[in-house]
Order: structure tokens, then C-alpha cells, then sequence
């Protein structure tokens, strides 16, 4: 009996013992294969999913090793060229879903698997600053024609598309507190009515955090009174250029489960002659859409190729406007709804350009200017007081 | 270097064991000094220097107190061992409270005094608080000089317990420092630790600070009562996942290197009392307290006045041991105030309480401290407790509170649970249980563990250590 009792006893101590063994060995063995299979998986310079360059193995030298780069270099290293890292990405995803999270790095998962970007809190000096240059900018060019566009984010427009109760920005204080400080001798052009009423009719990309151009043309018809265009063409023929767009807040977010349709819009019976060049490429070429984009990941590039520091316009409309457009990404599918009433379109990227607008605009002879931003890259924005103030 | 990274658990680990294993004995302490001065110059090349400085004067102070003894020179000992801990405390005041210390100073001085803040070396709390009770004891006679410098450089630097603790003490680690037993088995329990330990850390801690920072983040006007008791509580996990998992993590990486550490947490948030709550949080810090300043400064004995004064000079010091700023000596002030009250007014009253409203008072009491604790100024804190009273706030609940309270929901009662000790004692019985299907469920979650907590880190964007500051 007695000797039955022992029997079991060092039996189960053996079992256990052998559990700790079985934990002993199969860590050493998922660290070493995990660790080898990294090393030997070649590196991968950029990831489709992340929508970034990946980190390379950082070089040895004594002021890394000083300052620490070498250090962190390694770290993002190992981190960036870890086996499988899309699927290690995917499964976090799955798990914070899991969880009943639905804010993913920034990133809102809303109704209808639409992704909104939640807005950065601003720094309120920079906003403050870039208002003054411009009243001061518009004070100084009395004879040209000012306007501003500020175009509120997905969170705002599409409110009720956010998860119920998600702390967001209040962009209606923010767009509320702009026009109160910017002077009377600007425009203030506020499409977030127009916006509202067409709210699901995909403005916004579902994993992009750009506007569409169906978002840009209602703006645009709203905004000709304002902007001096009478007659303003309203027959517009809409053409699906790629039906695959996952764009940066699929990235960002590692929520790959929408895709996304970019159209551009047409004027229908109208013949337009213009053509387009940038500082980034000088040839001349008629057509704003750089179809090479679509090619790669962030296909919303196809409108003007991207952002550059300069991009200009030349029609051969019979009028004598010439417009500057200071603007960010916003306005890449907007613009093209403005080549028929100009003579010429000049869009000044202020994060990119760095010469003398006074001179450009002297040159050029422009006669108007519009800004054209987003209400996130505006309240966050750092550059445009910089690009005006050029003496 | 963090324990909860890819570059540490793949790339840093591996090696050091695998190095370390195959050294003879003789060798290992040695591994382990060279592996952990690379581990801490690894994120603070600079600081190495002093925390080598800070070994080699410890190490002399050891075997001079030593020499002095044995030669009967009491009197001389004595000084040798305070010049010793006075030196410690300049280095730590230095670092640590200067740029404190002159900012204050020049808030009542008609004057300025100009300083600049040096970076907090990394750990520097935790070694110099090993590095005194080693010199004190040897002064006590409680344990033997170290006449290794290397020996005694594993212990001081040892990279387990270097940047976050637990406070090992010399005299508990002394004989393992001259053998340990290794074995599979051992090793098998250390990867159970750790495991448990990155667990805690990257999947309760950082999902729930990154809710703690979110409803930070909110202006006032938008927290509402229920909101700021979620935020609350999101901080109340993760400061205890956090430190608990790293204390977890350190004590798992111990025993794959043959150590054996005290434990740092013993389920804090079960407590009946908050004497029993710093009973079981952050144990080796309060006992070291306890043994190194509480009792030397007479500790109950002079009568109750004099406890009181030393129960409060104890917790001023606690509070200011977590940092150089107003808010946590109030922090350390607020619970030597408490502790005083329930050991000389509510000690009996309370035990004839039911044990849920001991639980409830002594949760609420906890959680208001965290609010001062984590305040980045007392004005935050004062207004911060004010909303959860319902003073100021947006309501009582909005629309937000229950986005919170629906993200949260999960994760928030799978930590609550899994701060007592419930899921630990079926899991302990499980593993060494005789049914094959219990103890292949413990191993399947520990699999589980690892490789979730993997996919968190190979996207870590939240992966702070809230201890490192310390």
C-alpha cells in the first residue's frame, strides 16, 4: 500500500518534471528557429504592407556605438527583418479586434470597414503663426485675390460612421476657430455642409486617409461662387481607374480588409488644352495623371504623380487669371477642376518648396491664390508661415 | 535594452545563453559580468563607466570594513561604512534629485542658480540600493566581505534584476554567487516565468496604458466620471502588470542562469488593508526600507510619537525614491498618513468590517494614490481626482465612457482576475497535475503566450517600461 502511494508519487513528481523539460526545450527550440529563420530569410528592403522602407543591418562604427544609433539601429533591425513579420502583424491585428478594439494605432475602424485617421492634437503656436503670415500675406497682395479652403477629415464628416463614442478631435471647434482668425480680406471656403449632405457616397477612401475625387468635385461646384468662376462646368463622367487601392490607413493600421476604387472625374463635351510640369520633372506632358502610379502602392499618386515641391499649369483658356495654389496632398484631386477658368495654375507645396514665392508670384503675374489644405495637415502644419515669409 | 523586445528575447538572450552554458563553472560569473555591462552600456554607453565606479568603491569599502573589524577598530568601521553609504547617496543625489533640488532652491532664493539636468542613468535607484545594504551588512557582520571583484560585479550589475529590481540583496544571493545547481527542470520553471512575465507586460500592461493615455489625453470638459474611473483603473493594471511582469520576467531569465530571486509581488491588489497592500508590493523595496532606515532609526521602539516620525521620514523617502518631483513625495506622505491611521486608530475597527468593504476601501484608497502617483503635476492630480468624484467633469457617463468601457471591457476583467491569485493556483496545479490533457493545456498556453506577445512586439509601437525612471 504504503508502497503503491510512493509509486504514484514519484511518478507524478517524473511527470511534472518532464512538463518543466517540455518548456525548457520547446522555448530554446522556437527561440533558435524563430531567431535562425530571421537570419536566414533575406532582407527585405520595403514592406508592401506597411507601406515603408524597412530598417537594413545598421554599420559598426565608434560614434553609433556612442550615440546610441548603432544600438537602436540593430534593434529595428532585427525587429523589421523578423521572419514572417506580416503575418506577426496580421495576428496583433486579429487580437486587438478580438479584444473589442476598434482604434488600431491611430487609426479608427469605423462602420462599413471604413478606416478614419484620428486627428493629431495641433501645436497651437505653429497654427497661430501660420495664420498670421497669411493675413499678413493677403494684406500685403491687396490686388490678388485670396481664399482659403480647409476640408475636415472623415472622423468629422463622417461622424457616424466612427465607432460609437470615439474620442475624436472636435474639427468643427477647430474649423470654427480659423475663420475667426483669419481677416476679412480672405475667403473663407467651408464645404463641410456640402460634404454632409453626400456623406455616403464615399467621400473619403475607406483605407486612405485622402479625399475622393467625388468628394472634391461636390467642394468645387460649391466653392465656384466664391472662388470668381461663373458657369462653372457641371457634366462630369466619372472613370474607375483601379478597383485595388489599399492606402495609407491599411497600412498604418495593419486592417487590410477594404479596398478601395480610385475614380477621376472628366468634364463631359468639353476640350481642354493645358499642359503640366513640376519641379520634380520638367517635361511638359498634357495630362494631370501620372498612370505609372497605379502601379504602385500609393496609387492615390496618380493625381499630378504626387506632391512636389512646385507643379505648373499652363491652359491656353482665353483668360487672364493666373492662380498660386499653397496647398498639401488635398489638393492633388481638386485642381484639375480648376484648369478650365485659368490661364495658369502654379501649386506651391510649402513642406517641399523652399525659393521666393514673392518672386514666383511676381513673375508669373498672379492674379489670385487659393489655400487648399486638410484640417488635420493644417492644425499641424509647420511650413507655411516659413514659405510666406520670405522677405 | 528592454526584456520585452525582439532584439532581447531572439538575438541578445540566445547568445548570452548559449555562451554562458558552455563556460565551466569558474567562468560563469564572469560571462554574466562582462554580459551585463554590454546589456546596460547598451543603452547607456556613457553611464557604464559610473556604474563600474560605483562597483569598484563598494567592493574596496567591503574588504577596508572587513580589515577594520577584524583589527577591532569599531570606531573607524563605523565611518569607513557611513563615508561608503554618504558617497552612494551623493551619486544617487546627484543623478537623480540635483536639477530637483535647484529648481525648489531657486523657487524661495532671491537669486538663480543655473544647472542642467543630466540624464537619469538607467537602474542607478536599484544598484545603489544593492550596493548599500551589501556595505551595510558586511559593516553589521551579517555576511562576509566579497574578496572577488568579479563575483561581486555579477552580483552589483547582474542584468536580470539591473534596470527595474527586484532590490536583491547580497546576503540573499550570497551562496548562489558561489554555487548553483542548474538543470533542465530549473530552466524549464525559468522560461514559465518569463513567459508570464512578457505576458503580463506586453499584452495586459501596454493594451492597458495605451487606455490610460487615451483618456489622459482628453480634455476635462469631455471625462466624465466613468471615464476617469476607467482611466484610472486602466493605470491601476498596468503599473501592476507592468512592474509585476517585469519582476516575473527578471526572476525567470534568474533561474535560467541557476539564480533564485525573492518575489517582488504578491498579488497587492487583494489586500484587506493598505498595510497589507505594501506588505505585498513591491516587497524588496519596502523591506529594504524597513531593514535600512525604519529600524536603524529606532523603528516603534521609542514610543509612538517617535514611530510616527519614522513611519513618515520611511514613506518621504519611499515617495522620493520613485522619483525627483513633489507628486510622489506627496504620493510616499499620503501612504505613511494612512498607514499611521489604520495601525494606531482603525487597526480593530476594520477587522470587524466584511472583507468586501475592506477590499473596496483599501482598492479606492490604492487607486486614488496611482492618481497622484502618475499626475505630471499635483494641479493634474488635485483636478484629476476631482472629475472622479464628479466635480467638473462631463457627467457622470457619455457616449466616450462607454467607447472605453466597450474596448476595455475584456482585457480590463481578464487583469482584474488575473491580479488575484485565481488563475495562478489552478494553473500551478495543473502543470504538475497527473491527467496529461491539464498539464498539455499549461504548456499550450504558454505556447499561446509567446507567440501573441511575439506579434505585439514585432509591432511594438507602445512599449514602455514605466519603472525605467526610477
Amino acid at each position: 500500500m504504503e508502497n503503491k502511494v510512493r509509486k504514484q508519487r514519484s511518478s507524478k513528481r517524473r511527470a511534472y518534471r518532464g512538463t518543466y523539460r517540455i518548456m525548457a526545450f520547446s522555448f530554446i527550440g522556437g527561440v533558435l528557429f524563430l531567431a535562425i529563420a530571421s537570419i536566414i530569410k533575406p532582407d527585405v528592403r520595403f514592406s508592401e504592407e506597411e507601406n515603408r522602407i524597412l530598417a537594413e543591418m545598421p554599420k559598426l562604427s565608434k560614434e553609433g556605438l556612442a550615440d546610441k544609433n548603432y544600438m537602436t539601429g540593430l534593434e529595428s533591425y532585427t525587429s523589421d527583418q523578423f521572419v514572417l513579420r506580416d503575418f506577426w502583424i496580421k495576428m496583433k491585428v486579429q487580437c486587438d479586434l478580438l479584444l473589442g478594439k476598434r482604434e488600431l494605432n491611430g487609426v479608427y475602424l469605423g462602420a462599413d470597414k471604413y478606416l478614419m485617421q484620428a486627428p493629431a492634437s495641433p501645436d497651437e503656436k505653429n497654427v497661430k503663426t501660420n495664420l498670421d503670415a497669411m493675413n499678413l500675406f493677403a494684406k500685403k497682395h491687396e490686388n490678388v485675390k485670396v481664399n482659403v479652403m480647409i476640408v475636415p477629415n472623415a472622423v468629422y464628416v463622417m461622424e457616424d460612421y466612427l465607432p460609437k463614442g470615439a474620442p475624436v478631435r472636435d474639427q468643427g471647434k477647430d474649423m470654427n476657430n480659423l475663420k475667426k482668425n483669419l481677416s476679412d480680406k480672405i475667403g473663407f471656403i467651408d464645404v463641410t455642409k456640402t460634404l454632409q449632405q453626400h456623406v455616403n457616397e464615399g467621400l473619403y477612401y475607406k483605407t486612405d486617409h485622402h479625399w475622393t475625387s467625388k468628394a472634391a468635385l461636390y467642394s468645387f461646384k460649391a466653392a465656384a461662387e466664391q472662388l470668381g468662376i461663373e458657369n462653372p462646368i457641371t457634366d462630369y463622367k466619372a472613370y474607375t481607374v483601379d478597383a485595388s487601392f489599399s492606402g495609407t490607413l491599411a497600412s498604418r493600421s495593419g486592417y487590410h480588409k477594404a479596398e478601395d476604387e480610385i475614380q477621376v472625374y472628366a468634364p463631359e463635351g468639353v476640350e481642354l488644352q493645358y499642359l503640366v510640369s513640376d519641379s520634380d520633372n520638367g517635361k511638359k506632358r498634357p495630362t494631370v495623371y501620372d498612370r505609372s502610379k497605379l502601379k504602385e502602392k500609393d496609387k492615390y499618386q496618380v493625381f499630378f504623380g504626387g506632391n512636389h515641391a512646385m507643379v505648373d499649369i499652363m491652359t491656353t483658356n482665353d483668360t487672364a487669371r493666373k492662380l498660386i495654389v499653397f496647398k498639401d496632398s488635398y489638393a492633388n484631386c481638386f485642381v484639375p477642376y480648376l484648369i478650365p477658368y485659368y490661364n495658369e495654375i502654379v501649386m506651391i507645396d510649402p513642406r517641399y518648396y523652399y525659393e521666393n514665392v514673392e518672386t514666383l508670384m511676381a513673375n508669373k503675374g498672379i492674379t489670385e491664390a487659393l489655400f487648399l489644405y486638410n484640417l488635420d495637415t493644417f492644425m499641424t502644419d509647420n511650413s507655411i508661415a516659413g514659405a510666406l515669409a520670405v522677405e | 535594452m528592454i526584456f520585452s523586445s525582439i532584439f532581447f528575447i531572439f538575438a541578445f538572450l540566445p547568445i548570452v545563453l548559449l555562451i554562458y552554458y558552455l563556460m565551466p563553472f569558474k567562468l560563469k560569473n564572469l560571462v554574466l559580468l562582462i554580459v551585463s555591462l554590454i546589456f546596460y552600456a547598451w543603452g547607456e554607453p556613457i553611464y557604464v563607466i559610473l556604474m563600474i565606479f560605483s562597483i569598484a568603491i563598494n567592493f574596496v569599502s567591503g574588504i577596508e570594513l572587513e580589515y577594520l573589524m577584524e583589527n577591532g577598530e569599531m570606531q573607524k568601521a563605523k565611518y569607513a561604512c557611513i563615508t561608503t553609504v554618504v558617497i552612494n547617496l551623493l551619486i544617487l543625489g546627484f543623478y537623480k534629485y540635483y536639477g530637483f533640488l535647484l529648481e525648489n532652491l531657486n523657487a524661495i532664493l532671491p537669486f538663480d542658480i543655473s544647472y542642467t539636468q543630466l540624464a537619469l542613468p538607467i537602474g542607478i535607484s536599484f544598484y545603489t540600493f544593492q550596493t548599500m545594504s551589501y556595505v551595510i551588512d558586511v559593516y553589521k557582520g551579517k555576511v562576509e566581505a566579497q574578496h572577488n571583484p568579479v563575483t561581486f560585479g555579477a552580483y552589483v550589475s547582474m542584468f536580470p534584476q539591473l534596470i527595474a529590481g527586484p532590490i536583491v540583496r547580497y546576503s540573499d544571493v550570497e551562496k548562489q554567487l558561489q554555487r548553483r545547481i542548474f538543470s533542465v527542470e530549473r530552466f524549464g520553471d525559468g522560461v514559465m516565468w518569463f513567459l508570464q512575465g512578457l505576458g503580463k507586460k506586453v499584452l495586459i500592461a501596454n493594451n492597458m496604458g495605451s487606455v490610460y493615455e487615451s483618456v489622459m489625453a482628453l480634455g476635462a470638459s469631455q471625462t466624465s466620471v466613468l471615464t476617469a474611473w476607467i482611466g484610472c483603473f486602466a493605470y491601476t493594471m498596468q503599473i501592476y502588470f507592468d512592474f509585476g511582469g517585469y519582476s516575473d520576467m527578471a526572476i525567470g531569465l534568474g533561474k535560467m542562469l541557476g539564480f533564485d530571486f525573492m518575489k517582488n509581488f504578491d498579488y497587492p491588489y487583494t489586500a484587506k488593508s493598505i498595510t497589507e497592500f505594501w506588505r505585498r508590493w513591491h516587497i524588496s523595496l519596502s523591506s529594504w526600507f524597513k531593514e535600512y532606515v525604519y529600524i536603524p532609526l529606532g523603528g516603534n521602539r521609542g514610543g509612538t510619537a517617535q514611530a510616527i516620525r519614522n513611519l513618515m521620514i520611511v514613506w518621504g523617502l519611499t515617495g522620493l525614491w520613485h522619483g525627483a518631483a513633489w507628486n510622489f513625495i506627496f504620493w510616499g506622505l499620503y501612504y505613511g498618513i494612512i498607514l499611521i491611521i489604520e495601525k494606531y486608530i482603525l487597526k480593530e475597527a476594520m477587522e470587524k468590517l466584511p472583507s468586501i468593504v475592506q477590499h473596496i476601501y483599501t482598492l479606492v484608497l490604492v487607486m486614488f494614490g496611482w492618481v497622484l502617483f502618475c499626475s505630471p503635476s499635483l494641479g493634474r492630480a488635485a483636478s484629476y481626482m476631482g472629475t472622479m468624484l464628479g466635480i467638473g467633469g462631463a457627467g457622470f457617463a457619455d457616449a466616450t465612457a462607454l467607447y472605453y468601457l466597450k474596448s476595455t471591457f475584456l482585457l480590463g476583467t481578464f487583469a482584474a482576475v488575473a491580479s488575484t491569485p485565481v488563475i495562478h493556483k489552478r494553473f500551478s496545479e495543473w502543470i504538475k497535475a497527473r491527467e496529461v490533457y491539464k498539464r498539455a493545456f499549461c504548456i499550450a498556453m504558454y505556447v499561446v503566450i509567446f507567440v501573441i506577445s511575439t506579434a505585439y512586439l514585432v509591432n511594438a509601437t507602445y512599449n514602455p517600461f514605466l519603472y525605467f525612471r526610477f
